[in-house]
């Protein structure tokens, strides 16, 4: 029997005589002959290509260009002023909503309460405003205060119970909103002051593109800084990628898990503040299909579900391409009741590429290190 | 039966698990597997049980070549494996934990009656008195093994293959263990005992064969005509010993001491535990497996509570809460000896493996981070060890064993910590990164580093300490000093170990 | 030390609902006439159904996020086929629960094949799924029923409503599966140690597959209720079952980490959460509450769990199997 036949594809190929007994010997000096370094430049350029290809931005870019095209050649009105606008809207919303996520993910953690403190944060900062007479800038603070403190709570739990972050956060999904609708008894609030519904309306720059976008890219500057120039963002990846060995190199796992939460709680609240301007009232049920798409830009954008991987402008694009699709299927007249579907059939294809697109890498990687295991052999 | 095996090799993708593993295995024979950690005596009991397909070599049972692709098709062949990790289901009872995968049913429906009655027959076997209703999760370790042993045996095996099975349980449950596999032995079953207690091979064995860098060394050797010398130098090999390390000046006998542990008992069973390291000096805390070595160094880290006695460093009483603390106040690191599972950030470059324990100072200094900020800091330690990187973005995941296992240790020479606790540093890395380790060690408290040495490595210990902590059964049993004579302080280790089997505390 | 923890699991639900019947029977007298008892248990026979559907799955240490998508889907399934006239309804029903069966076979089989975790398939599938169910029908529900159903869903025995057959009948059967069936005995192998179970021989991704499966099936027995009881087939349903549907298995004692199931306590996790939203209700407290309080027991119930385990951790013996209890393992752990 020739074991060695066996694991065909292998990046070495390890073969041994029948009963030679001693197919150690020559697997060390077969290694470089079986496998002989390919020519340097070569390589680097296949390999680079293979790199741009792979690369979630590159690929996301291309997707949404080739489904604008197709949609503005098949449909009438896509790439008109006003569908533009209303998709740089709908961008704007859903890309901070995913960034919600996307903190959490950075940390190998879920946040499910994205939904519910969302409406929550809206129903306070309406109440203060239209019934209370605060004004809207402080009640817009006082929402954002709401969510940093509700995030806060969850990560208190979390850290100091031990529990999932999975279940801390379903509890408080319901907790809050719960919460909410007993204060609100789900009723909308419509009396906003008139600044807060004319905010989403306006323009900037090129009549195509909303305000509320300034507001996503502030959210995702300030999140791309975290993550690349602050040791906050570093050690909430390394927390994210392996949280007992940033336990053992003395990062403060606690802190840096609660300022996650923290993070993620105020992120909800933009997007919640964001949706009531776009509805010009505060309305309950603000949020309730957050779920899904929280997680879509992330996981489009080459989130790692594990942790420790995050991309803040993969995750944008990945929104950007979600709800150009959305947008696109409506130019074509597709019933808006069939975005849901459209939404978790979009998830699941970019799951199942995604884990071609690991395996690949894997199998690339084994390459490599066989080929280092087999110089250090010797 | 004769189990024959020959020309096995094995390697994953930064390592080479087995090169050439050869033996042969008889019916009524207790056949030593040793070798130390790393040798690739797990590997071949995967082999031998259909986990792992190996990339070369034969597997021959009574003459016919056989493959194995589950570990169902390995126990239909008369094999049977406990390995070193109990795998038992918590929530079942011992009878269905026996019979996992092969429980009786009548008429679709599970037999309680039959499987308690088989249950219970296989548990007499073994002389192991519990209640086969009982749910697994009350189970103590060793009876825990029993179980498996015994679900072993009701597979009809032939070859029962044991995965260092002394290492958590205590003396007299390991004499009870033996007498079992001396039973058995009698009654024709083929035995492989893997093991890297000497002591037990020569009081249970006739046969070894040992292992060493995924390699047969020493095939089917009756113990009757090989010494305990020859046995371990077989283990270690020749290399090892090639070069000899500078003379270490200052060997810190007048310094105070840096680290020093005052009657500590902790929440793990760690009882009066006093040591102190100075200075310059290395310490090695030699033990067996499950001795409690590494609990000792995460109650040191605040990882688990001191429940009583006192720490000192520097001479003062402290308190450590938790790594962070150890790392910024008193300037304690720790080289976990999983690296993987908890020294490495594994899919993370190289320089933000090495860097992480120096982010806030920098980031304090500058205001913000870049891999441009942090570069400067961690290319010293990454050369000074010798790692074989293309570059410092690498990703850790790339390098081989040996150079990760140099990463994980480099984050602490960029945060130049005072004491250096090292756990286990050259398990399963190659003999070259081995050799590199030795020497920064070495260096280290040439320049005035206190180091604590975690090790199972004999010949490690007598190499690189200035004095031998010998520990076993959650307490420390000897101190001595070394002669770095390995011959003489093997035997002074052993014996003082030894002491402890025999006198078979709890 | 199992059957400890779930009988004190058990024997606390049953004395808070008891505790909570007679605070809101105090408060309220009319609690415990016969129309509120039957508004209980119908109330509690739906959400027991749609725990059930999450205790499959939590079985072998999965979770679906697709019930709720699963009951939708089911539910415009059964409404288009009861437009028809000719078709009856022992065969809608039938068919409801293949296409339930269906719907959670293809959950099963991407979670086993594509080794991606169970969480985010059918977050995925489960989007779909609804979405699909809202695509077909437009959000208008189906208005009506066959009478047979409705009285299914709205007739009773005394205080016992029709409807509680089905809940009934599932416990049994999911009772006798996991109890005394081979498959049941290896999802709950499967669930307590993956690594034992594939080591002897037991397959985990056959065990992920069933649990999805199973967990379809009983999503669509909670539409068909859901059908009865509404006496239409409304399509957003389901958009509120997620948190029910951990709450129920997890307030009975079932963990989250898989291994441990108990199908009394979920049943009693579903009385006590209809006693009280009914309770709060008759007694003039907001009936939005509710929500919050099924968080807040799911919280209770974990962290008492969580605490029992820390102090039977700390009256055992340190050197005893402590490392084959998963529950201790928390994300947090150091």
């Amino acid at each position: 029997m020739n074991e060695g036949a066996q694991p065909a594809g292998r990046p070495v190929s390890i073969t041994s005589a029948p009963g030679s007994g001693n197919s150690a010997s020559g697997l060390a000096a077969s290694t470089p002959a079986a496998a002989p370094p390919p020519p340097p430049g070569g390589q680097s350029r296949a390999h680079r290509l293979a790199r741009l290809f792979s690369s979630n931005t590159t690929g996301l870019i291309l997707l949404i260009a080739a489904s604008s095209a197709v949609f503005s050649l098949l449909g009438t009105g896509y790439l008109g002023s006003f569908n533009l606008f209303s998709l740089s809207q709908q961008v704007a919303v859903d890309a901070v909503v995913g960034f919600s996520q996307l903190v959490m993910l950075a940390m190998a953690r879920m946040n499910l309460a994205v939904t519910s403190i969302g409406a929550g944060v809206v129903m306070l900062s309406g109440t203060l405003m239209a019934h209370d007479g605060v004004p809207a800038v402080a009640a817009l603070l006082a929402g954002l205060l709401a969510g940093a403190a509700v995030g806060w709570l969850m990560g208190w739990i979390e850290v100091h119970s031990r529990l999932s972050s999975f279940i801390v956060t379903l509890a408080f999904m319901s907790i809050y909103a719960g919460v909410m609708l007993a204060v609100t008894h789900g009723t909308e609030i419509t009396t906003l002051p008139s600044s807060v519904g004319n905010f989403a309306t306006a323009a900037i720059v090129v009549p195509q593109l909303s305000i509320l976008l300034v507001v996503a890219a502030a959210a995702g500057v300030v999140l791309a800084v975290i993550y690349k120039l602050t040791p906050a963002g570093w050690k909430m990846l390394s927390v994210g990628e392996n949280e007992r060995a940033a336990r053992l190199s003395g990062i403060q796992v606690s802190r840096i898990v609660i300022f996650g939460y923290v993070l993620s709680g105020v992120l909800a609240a933009v997007a919640g503040l964001m949706t009531m301007s776009l509805d010009a009232s505060a309305i309950p049920s603000i949020g309730s299909t957050w779920l899904l798409t929280s997680f879509i830009g992330p996981v489009l954008g080459g989130a790692a579900l594990s942790g420790g991987q995050v991309s803040v402008s993969g995750a944008f694009l990945g929104i950007v391409f979600y709800d150009s699709i959305s947008s696109g299927l409506i130019v074509l007249h597709v019933s808006t009741y069939y975005l849901g579907l459209a939404q978790g059939v979009v998830l699941l294809g970019a799951l199942m590429l995604d884990q071609l697109r690991r395996r690949v890498r894997l199998r690339e990687q084994a390459q490599r290190s066989s080929l280092a295991a087999a110089e250090g052999g010797r | 039966m004769i189990l024959e095996v020959e020309g096995l090799a094995k390697r994953y993708d930064s390592t080479i698990a087995l090169a050439d593993a050869s033996l042969t295995l008889r019916g009524g024979q207790i056949h030593a597997l040793v070798g130390e950690n790393g040798a690739g005596k797990s590997t071949l009991i995967k082999v031998l049980t259909g986990s792992v397909t190996p990339d070369a070599g034969t597997i021959r049972i009574n003459g016919r070549s056989v493959t194995f692709h589950n570990t169902r098709e390995s126990a239909g062949s008369g094999i049977s494996v406990v390995h070193q990790e109990r795998n038992l289901v918590p929530r079942f009872s011992v009878a269905e934990n026996l019979l996992l995968g092969r429980s009786p049913y009548r008429n679709g429906f599970l037999d309680h009656a039959s499987l308690t009655a088989t249950a219970r027959r296989w548990l007499d076997r073994v002389g192991l008195d519990v209640d086969p209703k009982a749910t697994a999760d009350t189970l103590s370790v060793a009876q825990a093994q029993l179980v498996e042993i015994a679900r072993a045996l009701s597979q009809s095996c032939e070859i029962l293959l044991l995965d260092e099975p002394t290492s958590a349980i205590s003396g007299h449950e390991t004499e009870t263990l033996f007498a079992l596999l001396r039973d058995l032995r009698q009654e024709g079953t083929g035995i492989m005992f893997v093991s890297h207690k000497l002591d037990e091979v020569e009081e249970l064995c006739e046969v070894a064969t040992v292992m060493r860098d995924g390699r047969t060394v020493l095939a089917d050797k009756p113990l009757a005509g090989i010494t305990r010398h020859e046995l371990i130098a077989a283990m270690v090999g020749r290399e090892y010993d090639a070069a000899a390390l500078p003379e270490r000046s200052g060997r810190g006998t007048s310094q105070a001491a840096r680290l020093e542990l005052r009657s500590v008992s902790t929440v793990d069973g760690h009882r009066d535990i006093s040591l102190s390291v100075r200075a310059g000096e290395i310490v090695g805390l030699y033990g067996l497996v499950g001795a409690g070595r590494t609990e000792l160094a995460r109650a040191v880290l605040g990882l688990t509570k001191i429940v009583s006695g006192t720490v000192l460093v520097d001479g003062q009483a402290v308190h450590i809460k938790n790594p962070h603390d150890a790392l910024r106040r008193f300037r304690m690191g720790y080289v976990s000896e999983d690296r993987k599972g908890e020294g490495l950030f594994l899919s993370h470059s190289i320089e933000r493996n090495v860097g992480v324990t120096i982010w806030d100072r920098l980031a304090r200094r500058r205001g913000w981070l870049s891999d441009r900020v942090v570069r400067p800091h961690v290319e010293e330690p990454v050369r000074s060890l010798g790692t074989k990187i293309s570059s410092l973005g690498q990703a850790v995941s790339d390098l081989s064993g040996g150079n990760q296992q140099k990463a994980s240790v480099a984050k602490w020479l960029a945060a130049d910590v005072d004491i250096l606790i090292v756990d286990e540093p050259t398990i399963g890395v190659d003999v070259r990164t081995k050799e590199d380790m030795h020497r920064l060690l070495w260096d280290l408290a040439a320049h005035g580093k206190a180091v604590l040495l975690i090790s199972s490595d004999l010949q490690e210990v007598v190499r690189l300490s200035d004095r031998v902590l010998v520990m076993a059964e959650m307490s420390i049993r000897a101190e001595v000093e070394n002669s770095h004579d390995y011959d003489e302080m093997s035997h002074v280790i052993m014996s003082k170990i030894m002491s402890v089997a025999a006198s078979g505390q709890p | 030390m199992t059957a400890r923890r779930l009988a004190n699991q058990e024997a606390t639900l049953v004395l808070v609902i008891i505790i909570a019947s007679i605070a809101f029977w105090l408060t309220a007298p009319k609690y415990l006439g016969s129309a509120n008892i039957v508004a209980v248990l119908t109330s509690a026979s739906t959400t027991v159904v749609i725990g059930f559907a999450q205790l499959t799955c939590l079985s072998v240490g999965e979770m679906s996020l697709a019930v709720g998508g699963i009951g939708a889907a089911v539910t415009v399934l059964g409404g288009m086929l009861l437009d028809q006239d000719h078709v009856s309804l022992a065969l809608v029903a039938v068919i409801c629960l293949i296409g339930g069966l269906l719907a959670g076979l293809i959950n099963g089989l991407v979670t086993a094949r594509t080794h991606l975790s169970g969480f985010i398939v059918t977050l995925a599938t489960g989007g779909a799924y609804s979405g699909l169910a809202i695509g077909i029908t437009k959000s208008n529900p189906y208005p009506t029923v066959p009478p047979a159903l409705a009285t299914f869903g709205q007739g009773q025995w005394g205080f016992i409503p029709y409807l509680a057959v089905a809940p009934a009948v599932c416990a049994v059967l999911l009772f006798i599966f996991y109890r005394w069936r081979r498959t049941g005995r290896e999802l709950l192998a499967v669930g307590g140690n993956r690594n034992a179970a594939a080591l002897a021989g037991i397959s985990v991704p056959k065990a992920t597959i069933w649990a999805h499966t199973l967990s379809g099936v009983l999503a669509a027995v909670a539409a068909i209720m859901f059908m009865g009881v509404l006496r239409q087939s409304v399509p957003t349903i389901g958009s509120d079952w997620l948190v029910s549907s951990f709450a129920v298995p997890i307030i009975g004692g079932t963990l989250l980490a898989g291994g441990e199931i108990s199908i009394g306590g979920a049943v009693l996790a579903a009385v006590l959460l209809s006693v009280i939203s009914d309770g709060l209700v008759l007694v003039n407290v907001s009936q939005y509450i509710v929500e919050m309080v099924e968080g807040i027991l799911i919280l209770a119930a974990v962290l008492a769990d969580r605490f029992r385990l820390v102090v039977r951790d700390m009256s055992r013996p340190a050197r005893q199997l402590r490392t084959i209890g998963k529950a201790t393992d928390g994300g947090a752990t150091a």
